[in-house]
């Protein structure tokens, strides 16, 4: 229970209203109340990483609270607004060290007609159906998001989930490279690194970034055609002398960790692939600041550049271009809504769960398709080879070897019922030694089930099951034979064949 | 950091015995460990196994090899033979001519001394009675109900004949074997039991007992045998045995059971007409006498393939064994785990 500050008593369409905890009228006892009216919510948008709210408080004046990303909020403060901007700047980079997340609050008064202007300019730029409708708004919200009075600075945990380290670990012991891909600051990127043991300690870091004082200096110009051209030069720059860092040295970690400004440069295509070169041989990747397009981008780098498997898993509606890119798009559900989970193709409730689909249903499933298609074509081939054996015995008129009910049921009773039961239930070692040994996952990443060899190898046994079988029965029952002997000899060898040819073939191989 | 890691491990310590718990039944069904022995494939196991193996397959072998040869077979081939000189170069017109006597008698003699009952076989080879067109040229529920059932569409060309149908229908029946054999020995004629030559199942449920031979053969070529239309199809067993298609081109029917021993060195001698036409495919027609044993007639294909595979396991263990004490690997070793071999290095 709230004992004090500001609470947020009532909201509506229109109306905001908030109440004063500490302070009440002294006679009646009522606690104080202040209400504003909403006039328009200016909202958030990725690329401009920030949000305002226009609102007239009981005494008619009209006010302009805006709160969003250091980086962008620092930039708007008019010059006599920055009163406390060191102290905030200090506090903020304070808090991002501990791994919270950090906004910036700001406000600025607005005149009448200033606001009747801007609010014509806003409906219309909202009003439109143009292709370059985001433009016309971004453009009206930043002629009035200017000249702010820095008010202060918040920061939020941002939890991480339970048994995120763990899982982490579990993965990368299992020889899955994993990279964070997220919005967040460099300094609260990385203490979350360490948090989850992406990143550890002796591992060296290498930093891209366009903080440093030459690109600065370069911004101030306002050249866009100069600082861009300054800024791909000094990612390639970085990126170049990463590689040769990490090709000379001999088995150290290398973790890689660069910002949105820089991907924006190192994704371009001259730079990507030496960008690709540095990121694989490093063992970790981290990429602040990105935004969802980056996130996409860097997915399909990976994806194109490598020719493996690439996974994704993310909880936001920002997250939903990486999950769509990726092979697999795993979406948690949770408190920042469903988005995730609508546009994934697995979902799960909390990240520690994705350690157990990944090392124990993943692995179970890769060898059980593989085993399963395996036998399938062997039991077909088997039949069809006894069939094709006969055809020669009875004077290629097409007769049948087996009844023809036997035919159908071949595949339906028969055969069908144990084959099913090992793909559903087959599990090689439990899920507990699935969990402890996490290398065994290799096998699937490998594909050491499905080889040609193995594969050549099942049907070979098929075509040999077969003639063994036919020339069995044929020979066994020599002349005094009926075509009814004929299915039950069938039936009865390869059921006695199976079991003692494969374990021989097995010790063989 | 200490903190989260403890609680998680507790959880996972918590989540393992509530799983265990929950999903204990259905691990059970399906993952099956029955208390058997499931031999891991060392070297020790698998020598053994193949040892034993071959060591009870030998003796089997053996045994089915003794069966057989203790089985004596006197098969002739009489189709040629019974071509009286002037016909060699003209079979078929021998064959087809109904005035020429088909009357042979041809000498067999016995090896070894035979005991009762001695079967007497015909044996047709390169007669595909498996070809798909003949096999399906029958009516099963005709031969159950008779003229009863009208619907013999199958048995084309052999349903219809001058606009009545034909019992039994189809080229099957109208192929019927009709060679007649008569043994003698010395004067003496041996008795061959012609009845029990079916199944039983087919005379009871196969064949009407209330069903009699109508229309058949009547046609312009004759196929084969004629039938009494007196008897009734049930009792007509030489039809029934012949009804059963073979599997294979070359097979043997049951003719008949002589119900007398034999002894070695008799000559028995075989009156039979030839008149069956197998020269126009180029078929081959024998007699054959046999006896049998607990594992049928004569055929030395189990024994030889229980021989040959024990021999070969005894051999392979032989060789196994060899290449173990050559290169023995202890279960310590893990050189040769496939993730310890040097081209998995990740």
């Amino acid at each position: 229970m709230v004992k004090e500050g500001i609470e947020d008593w009532r909201r509506n369409q229109q109306d905001v209203e908030v109440n004063n905890r500490k302070e009440w009228y002294p006679v009646s006892g009522e606690r104080v109340e202040w209400s504003y009216k909403l006039l328009n919510v200016l909202e958030f948008d990725s690329s401009r990483k920030r949000m305002s709210v226009i609102v007239r408080n009981e005494e008619g004046k009209l006010l302009l609270f805006c709160k969003g990303a250091d980086s962008v909020m620092f930039e708007r403060l008019a010059e006599n607004g920055r009163e406390y901007e060191k102290e905030t700047r200090e506090h903020v980079n304070e808090y991002a060290d501990t791994g919270l997340r950090t906004l910036i609050l700001a406000y600025r008064k607005l005149s009448e007609e200033e606001y009747t202007l801007f609010n014509e300019k806003f409906t219309e730029a909202k009003n439109a159906v143009s292709a370059n409708r985001q433009e016309l708004i971004d453009e009206v919200t930043e002629e009035i998001e200017k000249d702010m009075i820095l008010l202060g600075a918040t920061a939020v945990e941002d939890k991480l989930q339970q048994g995120v380290p763990e899982c982490i670990d579990k993965l990368a012991q299992a020889g899955i490279k994993i990279w964070v891909l997220t919005g967040d600051k460099m300094e609260t990127a990385i203490n979350i690194g360490y948090a989850c043991s992406l990143l550890r300690e002796g591992m060296k870091q290498i930093l891209v970034s366009l903080d440093t004082e030459e690109i600065t200096t370069v911004e101030k110009t306002g050249d866009k055609n100069v600082i861009a051209k300054a800024s791909k030069q000094s990612v390639l720059q970085q990126i170049t002398e990463g590689k040769s860092l990490v090709a000379n040295s001999g088995s150290e970690a290398f973790a890689l960790i660069i910002d949105g400004k820089s991907l924006a440069y190192a994704l371009d295509d001259g730079v990507k692939n030496l960008f690709l070169d540095l990121a694989i041989g490093c063992a970790s990747v981290i990429c602040c600041r990105s935004s969802p397009k980056q996130k996409a981008l860097v997915t399909r780098l990976v994806k194109d550049g490598i020719h493996k498997t690439t996974l994704a898993i993310g909880d936001g509606a920002n997250d939903v271009g990486m999950l769509q890119e990726a092979d697999i798009g795993i979406g948690i559900s949770g408190v920042e809504g469903m988005q995730a989970v609508m546009s994934s193709d697995i979902a799960i409730a909390q990240f520690r769960f994705l350690e157990r689909l990944l090392l124990v249903h993943g692995h179970w499933c890769y060898r059980r398709i593989s085993s399963m298609i395996c036998y399938f074509f062997y039991k077909n081939v088997t039949f069809g080879i006894t069939l094709f054996l006969y055809e020669a015995h009875s004077s290629f008129s097409g007769q049948t070897a087996y009844n023809d009910w036997f035919l159908s049921l071949y595949n339906v009773f028969f055969t069908s019922l144990p084959v099913i039961a090992m793909g559903v239930f087959d599990q090689d070692v439990s899920a507990r030694l699935c969990l402890k040994f996490p290398l065994l996952y290799q096998e699937g990443v490998q594909n050491s089930l499905f080889s040609w060899r193995r594969i050549v190898g099942w049907m070979l046994n098929g075509v040999s099951s077969a003639v063994i079988i036919y020339y069995f029965c044929a020979r066994t029952g020599a002349v005094i034979i009926d075509s009814t002997w004929l299915v039950f000899g069938f039936g009865a060898l390869l059921v006695v064949h199976w079991s003692w040819g494969r374990d021989a073939l097995i010790f063989l191989l | 950091m200490e903190e989260g890691r403890s609680t998680a491990s507790a959880i996972e310590a918590d989540s393992v015995s509530l799983s265990q718990r929950r999903s204990n039944f259905i691990y059970q069904f399906t993952q099956q460990s029955l208390p058997a022995c499931k031999p891991v494939l060392s070297p020790v196991w698998v020598v053994s196994v193949f040892f034993v193996v071959g060591v009870i397959f030998i003796p089997v072998g053996i045994g089915c090899l003794h069966a057989s040869r203790s089985v004596v077979e006197i098969a002739y081939r009489y189709d040629v033979e019974c071509i009286p000189a002037p016909f060699r170069g003209n079979k078929l017109a021998y064959i087809a001519n109904d005035f020429i006597p088909k009357n042979c008698t041809k000498h067999l003699k016995v090896p070894r001394s035979m005991k009762a009952p001695i079967y007497v076989y015909y044996q047709l080879d390169n007669y595909y009675q498996n070809h798909r067109r003949y096999v399906k040229s029958r009516s099963d529920r005709q031969l159950l109900h008779g003229l009863e059932y009208p619907d013999i569409g199958l048995c084309t060309p052999e349903d219809v004949i001058n606009g009545l149908p034909v019992v039994p229908c189809g080229l099957v029946a109208w192929s019927m074997f009709n060679d007649t054999f008569s043994f003698f020995r010395g004067v003496h004629e041996l008795n061959v039991n012609r009845k029990n030559i079916a199944w039983k199942s087919d005379r009871d449920h196969k064949f009407g007992k209330h069903v009699f031979p109508f229309n058949f053969q009547n046609g312009s070529l004759i196929g084969g045998a004629r039938l009494d239309p007196n008897i009734p199809l049930s009792d007509q067993e030489d039809l029934i045995v012949w009804m059963r298609t073979s599997a294979l081109p070359s097979f043997r029917k049951l003719y008949g059971r002589i119900e007398e021993d034999l002894d070695a060195d008799d000559t028995i001698s075989v009156k039979l007409l030839n008149n069956y036409n197998t020269y126009s495919f180029s078929g081959s027609k024998k007699i054959v006498l046999s006896t049998s044993s607990w594992l049928g007639g004569h055929n030395n294909f189990l024994g030889i393939a229980y021989l040959s595979i024990g021999s070969s396991f005894i051999f392979v263990a032989f060789l196994f064994l060899m290449l173990h004490i050559q290169n023995p690997r202890s279960y310590v070793d893990t050189s040769n785990i496939s993730w310890n071999w040097k081209h998995i290095s990740d």
